[in-house]
């Protein structure tokens, strides 16, 4: 049997959200909530594998193993969302409910689908009882404009385009992170930089959800929202989506493909998924999505590629800050002058040497070194060379990229954990050579519910500690 | 709101460093003068302070230069590429030396448990706790922390670099102090002792079990020819 997983926006109505299949998973979650975290089953063991602080796991259990910031971001969820629908689905038939039941997804591009699914805000289920797919812990908690209150999330928030415009999966994990699934690494919990698909949409719209203290917000606690496996539910749709496209490919090197990944399966006992086992969600685990359609409308200016495999020179910095940049919930600002470039050695074909036109230096803006105890809560926009007193349009073609910070608190530990966060991105539009500053203003989004005002004042000190200009 | 400014960096008057351009060369440069020199010096004879500093020292660069190459491509990267030259020097120079002096501590330390104890017991015990560690998946991350990133200011690059390899040997000394204390203890197994952290290292996925039962191996062996 193909299990098919389907748009929640499309099960129920607005009157009644109560879609069986949404109702089946509301009282699996429930189920699993009764059990007690030493149930591999549970729901907070589950929550447990992708993260949780201050409890030390019992031998063998495999917490605290989810991938981010790395090539194994995609292949690691989409085993631990196969093995967790699993094992809702056989709650789900203890329950009497249906017996193909698979995990919807939330399509947040989708027209008239951009707010929290319905059933995930009412507080009651049909029967009266609380609802277990209702969490208070959201972005704005239950304050008119909140999340849970149905607050819209703008378009250029929710697009996955620039993710999907990519044509390579990976890139080196020293170079430009600019490719659809993360840098090459070990296994790494937090790794050097994210792919492009797992900062947009998937790190902007955990923040988003969660806000400053939501669930959604900390890797430690976002696995126990529900809306988390249907928001992953669409990123590995959109995996599945980029993958059919013309020119897309999967890594197909052992060093990925051959990466064993721990889970829990239904009966609660430990087995063991490798990228090469999920490549192929049809075939190989039997469910598919009722839509793999590209969400992209126009493509956008930015050109989501290596910069090194485009221009053919390996990336140098020519300017960077100098110091750390803090960042507060009403943003920061920093200015880089790019120096000189040096000589270039390298060209990448014959063609490319016919003309200068062809061998442009590409420039590439970085973020990095970024340390914080927690996360402000704010979805920031990357602008470049904004002029003062911008207007809407200029917002938008000055606008490099997105930030939310999401798992900077895991990234800033020291000794065991891994590395401080660093975003990239292609700037090449905005940079014309030698000599230009650059400006770089990071800005909260518009239209996307902010911190209140005793919150904001509170929220977490974040310091940029690289904000620096490459060439390549 | 925050605003930081940068400072232009000198003029362009030459191309990137080759030290920069490629990170790999001073480590393999390292681990070479530490193979060469290592049986040399260990082959003069002799049980001074000097000679115990210069055989320690010797297996250190053969050992663990090679390591020193995620600090040589982060201060490239993370640099000015006018400067990111002496950035790798630096930094791969204070990773080296801190591991030298980690070395040596380990040297005396171990002298001083051998005094006690049975050099067999020593490394028996050394060799069981690498194939432990080796099999748990914290160690894994340890690994994955040993990639650092740290800031190479403009007008401070020489400290940055210093930081910066100062932590990335910290993070490594937590994580291979148990190997260079056994390649310490019996000097016999330095060669499959720095095959396997550079297997480790560099290896991925790194081949968790084939060295868990190599060091299981090992302490076995030891144990055999001690206690036989």
């Amino acid at each position: 049997m193909t299990f098919v997983r389907r748009n929640i926006w499309k099960l129920g109505t607005a009157a009644n959200p109560w879609h069986p299949v949404t109702l089946a998973y509301a009282k699996a979650v429930r189920s699993m909530q009764a059990l007690p975290i030493s149930d591999p089953r549970s729901w907070r063991y589950q929550g447990a594998i992708h993260g949780l602080a201050g409890m030390a796991p019992p031998v063998g259990a495999p917490w605290n193993e989810c991938q981010h910031a790395t090539w194994y971001f995609l292949p690691w969820h989409r085993a631990y969302l196969y093995q967790f629908e699993r094992i809702v689905r056989s709650f789900v038939v203890a329950n009497g409910g249906p017996a193909d039941w698979a995990l919807p997804y939330w399509n947040y591009e989708a027209a008239n689908s951009n707010s929290l699914p319905l059933a995930f805000r009412a507080p009651k289920l049909p029967d009266n009882t609380p609802n277990p797919l209702f969490v208070a812990a959201r972005n704005g908690g239950t304050a008119a404009v909140s999340i849970n209150k149905g607050a819209t999330i703008p378009g250029n928030v929710t697009t996955s385009s620039v993710a999907m415009a990519a044509t390579d999966f990976t890139t080196p994990a020293v170079g430009n992170p600019v490719a659809f699934g993360g840098p090459r690494t070990g296994f790494a919990h937090f790794g050097p930089a994210p792919g492009l698909v797992e900062n947009q949409p998937h790190n902007i719209m955990h923040v988003v959800i969660g806000g400053q203290s939501g669930l959604m917000t900390d890797p430690d606690t976002a696995a126990l929202d529900p809306i988390f496996w249907l928001h992953h539910a669409n990123i590995d749709r959109l995996w599945e989506t980029w993958r059919l496209s013309p020119g897309r490919a999967n890594p197909t090197t052992s060093t990925w493909t051959n990466r064993s990944f721990r889970l829990r399966n239904e009966q609660g006992a430990s087995v063991r998924m490798r990228p090469k086992d999920v490549v192929d969600a049809k075939v190989q685990l039997d469910y598919t999505y009722d839509s793999i359609t590209q969400p992209m409308g126009a493509a956008p200016a930015v050109v989501a590629d290596s910069g090194s495999a485009v221009s053919g020179h390996k990336p140098v910095m020519v300017g960077r800050t100098d110091g750390p940049t803090a960042l507060s919930v009403d943003g920061a600002s920093a200015v880089v002058s790019v120096g000189d470039l040096p000589k270039r050695r390298r060209r990448r074909s014959a063609v490319a040497a016919v003309g200068d036109a062809v061998d442009m230096p590409r420039f590439h803006l970085e973020l990095a070194d970024i340390e914080g105890e927690g996360n402000p809560g704010v979805v920031y926009g990357v602008y470049v060379n904004l002029p003062p007193k911008p207007k809407d349009a200029d917002l938008e073609s000055h606008r490099v990229g997105l930030v939310s910070l999401f798992g900077i608190g895991q990234s800033t530990k020291r000794g065991e954990a891994t590395q401080p966060l660093r975003y990239v991105f292609d700037i090449t539009g905005h940079v014309s050579g030698a000599g230009d500053e650059v400006r770089v203003d990071l800005l909260p989004m518009d239209g996307v519910v902010k911190p209140r005002r005793g919150a904001a004042a509170a929220a977490p000190n974040v310091r940029v500690g690289t904000v620096a200009v490459h060439a390549s | 709101m925050t605003v930081a400014v940068s400072t232009r960096p000198r003029p362009a008057t030459r191309d990137v460093a080759l030290i920069a351009r490629r990170p790999w060369v001073l480590p393999a440069v390292a681990a070479t003068i530490g193979w060469a020199t290592w049986p040399v010096a260990a082959s003069i004879g002799g049980h001074g302070h000097v000679h115990h500093l210069l055989v320690t020292s010797a297996m250190t660069l053969a050992m663990m230069g090679p390591l020193g190459l995620p600090v040589c491509v982060a201060a490239s990267r993370s640099s000015l590429w006018a400067t990111s030259g002496q950035a790798v020097v630096v930094a791969f120079a204070t990773f080296v030396a801190a591991w030298i002096a980690v070395g040596g501590a380990l040297h005396v330390g171990t002298e001083l448990i051998i005094a006690a104890t049975p050099t067999g017991a020593v490394a028996m015990g050394l060799a069981l706790w690498c194939a432990v560690d080796t099999a748990s998946r914290r160690r894994d991350r340890r690994l994955a922390a040993c990639a650092v990133s740290r800031p190479l200011l403009p007008q401070a690059p020489l400290s940055g670099a210093i930081d910066l390899g100062a932590t990335a040997a910290a993070r490594c000394v937590a994580t291979c102090w148990a190997p260079m204390a056994l390649a310490v203890a019996y000097p016999a197994l330095g060669v499959p002792v720095s095959a396997a952290i550079l297997l480790e290292r560099f290896v991925n996925p790194r081949p968790r079990w084939l060295l868990t039962v190599g060091f299981g191996v090992v302490a076995i062996g030891v144990a055999v020819i001690t206690w036989s």
